[in-house]
């Protein structure tokens, strides 16, 4: 198997691909968080009503 | 009531209805666990980074478009671990009927999803240098692709309908879409395919720093899943106490 030869430079794909799995992994631990934190306020909302 | 493990014991909720029974975790053990797995993920991940770029030697035939192996295959294996962990975990809650085991396949479901989404990202990338296409229909892509498939219709089917039979057909669905992935794993040998076969201490297989980068990379990733399965078993557990929460409140 060989490398297509042309004006890509490989280690530019490298570089994306690492970007990309950096940026989708970062995105995802980012909206977990959101989440997380959207139902502990909603959780203390009805806590403090409750008291 | 005894703190010093991260299962603790049983809160019992009053009201609670049976089928939705729920053995809370420390949350706050959890929390300080997945943040240590989480900080030993990352300087793991930087290590396997260095090693990817700097240490591993460049490949002969694909040159430098290779060291997108060594962490499109830790994409892989974790996305197999979560969905290994899924069907383990369905098996259970089909049996115990517990939410904990639902829960725990939901998480796990969730972040295979993202994993097999970054092999099938880095995959095309590769490949575009290596083959000079993005993508071929070829078996082991067809087969991740299928797989990848089989577990967003999971994830679609658990936002869609609600309760013990939802939960249900997911714990069936996650366990027949599981066939897929010792499918994936043979396709390299049971049909002809242009994806490369990992050949690791024989004869034309990997360079010993290049299975050692791998094998860093592979374990980095392996810790980052630990650690988000965590912190997403953590989401499934506040909204279980938010719904019995919703159940008083009325």
């Amino acid at each position: 198997m060989s490398c297509a030869k042309g004006k890509d430079d490989p280690m530019e794909y490298t570089a994306i691909a690492y970007g990309l799995i950096f940026a989708v992994v970062v995105g995802y631990m980012i909206h977990l968080r959101q989440r997380l934190q959207a139902v502990q306020r909603e959780r203390n909302r009805i806590e403090s009503k409750e008291r | 009531m005894a703190q010093s493990s991260v299962i603790t014991q049983v809160q019992t909720i009053e009201n609670k209805p049976s089928d939705s029974y729920w053995q809370f975790l420390d949350d706050k053990k959890i929390s300080q666990v997945a943040r240590v797995l989480g900080i030993i993920a990352i300087l793991n991940i930087a290590i396997g980074l260095y090693m990817a770029l700097f240490y591993a030697p460049t490949e002969k035939t694909m040159g430098d478009v290779q060291r997108i192996f060594y962490f499109h295959v830790p994409s892989a294996w974790v996305g197999f671990l979560a969905f290994f962990v899924v069907f383990a975990a369905s098996i259970m809650f089909l049996w115990k009927r517990e939410r904990k085991w639902d829960a725990l396949a939901l998480s796990a479901a969730e972040i295979g999803v993202v994993f097999i989404t970054l092999v099938l990202i880095t995959g095309p990338i590769w490949a575009k240098q290596a083959w000079g296409v993005y993508w071929v229909w070829d078996a082991r892509l067809t087969t991740s692709l299928i797989l990848w498939m089989i577990y967003i219709g999971y994830l679609m089917l658990r936002s869609t309908a609600e309760g013990e039979r939802r939960a249900r057909f997911a714990a069936v669905l996650a366990i027949v879409g599981f066939i897929d992935v010792p499918i994936i794993f043979v396709s390299v040998q049971i049909w002809r395919t242009m994806h490369p076969e990992l050949l690791i201490g024989s004869d034309g297989g990997l360079a010993p720093q290049m299975t050692q980068t791998l094998m860093a990379c592979l374990l980095s990733f392996t810790w980052l899943f630990a650690a988000l399965l965590l912190q997403r078993l953590r989401l499934e557990q506040a909204r279980e106490r938010l719904n019995v929460l919703r159940e008083r409140e009325g």
